[in-house]
């Protein structure tokens, strides 16, 4: 009797954990990926202070203590970009890239910018961004700024999402059997435990934003105290980043895994913008590092840069996009002054990008 | 099927164990069988349905030579010839679907020739359900085993707990269990024991294993691209590699054991804590022991073992390691992993017996075990590199060839320049930051030492009374279906079951 006690409660007390894990992430749904019926409806503290940002003139001070979701505040951002014909999706070295500016960027290709950059990023914020901007139809182009560890990973917690919102496409005709297992992978999701953490954090997240201040007139090329948010998403670092020049010691200039790109992480990125091609112009930029780092030829941030790139180089003639940039400085054009450390551009060199 | 998939975990496992033990309760043994070698070629087949065909022919072939094998008196041939005949068969298909590609490459190297072979897709399991097919045409020719019935043959070699990645079974291990009426009615005690190792063995593989992967893949992937390591890389990534594949095949092990237990089948354990041996001879008797067993059993004893005299015994010990090596896949670091521990091995024995007599000390209990983790560490790089330059670069950097570089702060605690002239500097232990926290893998490989030297093994947690650990006796938590191991097992599971993410294969499914 107490050998099927024990069987009875273990699976009992992993049914309902389970349950209730499953139960959070469906409710709180944190990439709004499940059916909406009992999504979690909290207050969206995002909405008002994106929409401070696009009704400000010269942006919005960021103050340095305050914490806050990049990827929630670029959602939102996105929601009032009405007039914008073109989103930038990369990490912290995109964040520069902007239409707002005296030194635009990419103003061939993309005469309104609007920039979703996170912090990190990587494939899996490509995915959750390209899915949001399918909803927006006056988006016409998406600009990839990959990284050198972009492709290093699979997505951690939405890898069969992914699939689900790509099938359910209407204009992609998947067979049944792709569409049952995406629907299964979905299913699976909800045991996540990344998701999981990501729910909780949607959950908890408390911030109010009163402490963000409209930014003065001030000149771009320089900056001031704190760092600024444009009103088409891309930053200004404050002056002390500015200044902080060229970290020395080896380990600033590394890429923190040294695997280049992840063969699944390729194909996946591939497939994305395959589907995405049928809506959008997609656009793959490659932004320069430091001349500096480019001189540590020995070392494998140099090789690993150079064999994405290449691999870049690769997909993009495969799919047929326009490749613009390098992590190479020189190919790029951009000099030892025109960044803010090892690997953040100036928007005098983010101008060169055309 | 993955047994860390969720369509394994919530739908295949409780269905079929389901419904094998309501058709078996009822007394119909025969569809209770019938049932599990269709759901067992069905969780086979949903890898690639293509390599069902290739499972049953050898299958149907194998049986065959068995049948005969047991009743000489019908067939024109001899035991001997058919055994010649049975074992061929299966060592040329085994060499076509594994080595051809290998030959071939190696071929067109050697002698400069261009032959093109289609790239030969290994199938699931081959190496193993081969190995286990010989054996029992080895016992049959012996007459220590016979199977007159097809179905129960077809379970033998199908039983989807073992079909993959073992434990290689002997048929006169697994099939008098299937003959006993208590394994067909549901026993709450195997539920309950088969659950538990489950859960155990499925929480080294992706809590243990698939954390260790984080920290070795990007060493061994940065050595094959030409990066050179520094010293702390090279060892980090050597050590996490030697925890993970443990924690990997050694939990797919457990996860076999306790599933089959759970049908009321005891299979045979397969690690005895292999990383608490003191010497290489006693590493392989720990290390995938039902492996193990048959390369004694079916290679070295068939060359002549030890009866030979003692240059034969070594090299009969050399050349069945380096099949065994061979084994593992058709590539030269394997070639060299299997050579390399046939040297290690025969090392020992001359060592065994020049000091016969020896005492043991605590010290040397340590030095042993020191010397023989040592020596197994640095035998995984092979097994892990994808090249021999990749495993040239990883040994040039253990052995700090390219320099060692140490934490910064040490610069001023040790004189620079009495120091530079052995080629270290003081850039830091992370060196090319391929690591990606360094910290955080300390504190893996420090807690997974301790789970692997101190803790007994899953096996000694459920069956052993007590725990003695190099004659240290240790107060342990025996299993038993008490609220604490409710509360352990509870846990172990549900974080298993939240941490399984995308596709992550056993290292095993390779081979």
């Amino acid at each position: 009797m107490a050998f099927f006690k024990y069987t009875k409660t273990i699976l009992l007390v992993s049914i309902v954990a389970l349950f209730i894990i499953s139960a959070i992430n469906f409710i709180v749904d944190p990439l709004q990926i499940y059916p909406s019926v009992f999504s979690y409806n909290k207050k969206n503290t995002y909405k008002s202070l994106a929409e401070k940002i696009i009704t400000s003139k010269y942006g919005l001070i960021t103050p340095k203590e305050t914490n806050y979701n990049e990827f929630e505040l670029k959602k939102s951002l996105l929601k009032y970009s009405n007039h914008t014909d073109c989103a930038i999706i990369g990490s912290s070295r995109s964040m520069q890239i902007s239409s707002f500016r005296e030194n635009s960027s990419l103003n061939k290709t993309c005469p309104s910018i609007i920039n979703l950059a996170v912090s990190g990023a990587s494939l899996q914020e490509y995915i959750d961004l390209s899915k949001i901007l399918t909803t927006y139809p006056h988006v016409k182009t998406i600009v990839f700024v990959i990284d050198p560890w972009s492709l290093v990973s699979e997505p951690a917690y939405q890898w069969e999402a992914y699939k689900y919102f790509f099938i359910n496409t209407p204009e992609n005709n998947t067979d049944t059997l792709e569409k049952n297992s995406s629907t299964v992978s979905l299913l699976q999701n909800l045991f996540n435990y990344r998701y999981l953490m990501l729910s909780i954090n949607k959950i908890f997240q408390t911030s109010q934003f009163s402490d963000f201040e409209v930014a003065p007139f001030f000149d771009t090329t320089i900056g001031i105290e704190d760092n600024v948010i444009l009103p088409d998403g891309s930053t200004i670092p404050a002056i002390s980043i500015s200044n902080r020049g060229i970290i020395n010691g080896i380990n600033s200039y590394q890429i923190n895994d040294a695997v280049s790109y992840n063969q699944n992480a390729l194909k996946l990125f591939s497939d994305l913008v395959v589907q995405l091609k049928k809506q959008f112009n997609i656009v793959f930029v490659m932004t320069p590092y430091h001349p500096k780092v480019w001189e540590l030829n020995n070392q494998p941030i140099v090789k690993i840069m150079e064999s994405v790139e290449s691999e870049i180089h690769v997909l993009a003639k495969s799919l047929n996009i326009a490749t613009f940039g390098s992590y190479n400085p020189a190919k790029a054009g951009c000099l030892d002054g025109e960044y803010y450390d090892s690997m953040h551009m100036k928007d005098s060199c983010t101008s060169k990008l055309k | 099927m993955l047994f860390n998939s969720y369509e394994f975990i919530f739908l295949f496992l409780p269905t079929v164990l389901l419904v094998f033990h309501m058709i078996g309760r009822q007394g119909h043994q025969r569809v209770a069988i019938t049932w599990l070698v269709g759901a067992s070629l069905f969780f086979y087949g949903w890898w690639n349905p293509t390599y069902l065909g290739l499972l049953l022919f050898s299958i149907l072939f194998n049986y065959s030579i068995g049948i005969s094998l047991n009743n000489t008196h019908k067939v024109v041939l001899s035991k001997k010839t058919l055994l010649a005949i049975g074992v061929s068969t299966n060592l040329t298909t085994l060499g076509y679907f594994k080595y051809a590609n290998f030959f071939v490459d190696n071929l067109n190297n050697l002698a400069g020739t261009n032959l093109i072979l289609q790239q030969v897709i290994l199938p699931l399991a081959i190496s193993f359900f081969t190995f286990q097919q010989i054996a029992y045409l080895v016992d049959a020719y012996k007459g220590k085993t016979k199977e007159y019935n097809f179905l129960n043959y077809c379970l033998f070699i199908t039983f989807f707990p073992q079909l993959i990645a073992g434990p290689i079974v002997h048929h006169k291990e697994m099939m008098p269990q299937f003959v006993k009426n208590t394994i067909y009615k549901i026993r709450s005690k195997n539920l309950a024991i088969g659950l538990t190792i489950f859960a155990l063995g499925l929480f080294k593989k992706v809590v243990l294993a698939d954390g260790l992967s984080d920290f070795s893949m990007p060493v061994f992937n940065a050595a094959e691209l030409g990066i050179t390591l520094t010293f702390f890389e090279a060892w980090s990534g050597s050590i996490a590699y030697t925890l993970q594949i443990y924690f990997d095949f050694s939990g797919y092990s457990d996860m076999a054991i306790g599933i089959a237990r759970m049908f009321g089948i005891r299979l045979p354990i397969n690690f005895n804590s292999p990383y608490k041996a003191t010497s290489v001879i006693d590493f392989w008797r720990r290390w995938h022991m039902t492996l193990s067993r048959f390369l004694k059993h079916y290679v070295y004893i068939t060359f002549g073992g030890n009866r030979k005299g003692e240059v034969r015994r070594h090299t009969n010990i050399i050349i069945t390691m380096l099949l065994g090596g061979l084994w593992h896949g058709a590539g030269w670091t394997f070639v060299l992993w299997g050579l390399l521990h046939g040297f290690y091995l025969v090392i020992n024995h001359i060592w065994r017996s020049i000091f016969k007599n020896r005492v043991e000390s605590k010290l040397k209990i340590f030095t042993s075990w020191s010397v023989t983790f040592l020596a197994v560490v640095v035998s995984w790089v092979l097994f892990r590199a994808e090249s021999l330059d990749s495993a040239k670069n990883i040994y040039l950097s253990m052995l700090g060839v390219n320099g060692i570089s140490l934490p910064t702060r040490f610069k001023n605690i040790l004189n620079y320049s009495w120091i530079e002239k052995y080629n270290i500097d003081f850039n830091g232990i992370i060196g090319n930051g391929i690591i990606k926290d360094h910290r955080e893998l300390a504190v893996w490989i420090t807690a997974s030492l301790i789970l692997i030297l101190v803790f007994p093994n899953v096996q000694q947690f459920i069956y052993q009374r007590n725990y003695k650990l190099y004659n240290l006796k240790f107060i342990f938590i025996r299993w038993s279906p008490t609220l604490l191991w409710i509360g352990l097992t509870s846990i172990i599971l549900i974080v298993s079951i939240v941490t399984i993410s995308g596709d992550s294969e056993f290292i095993y499914f390779n081979f």
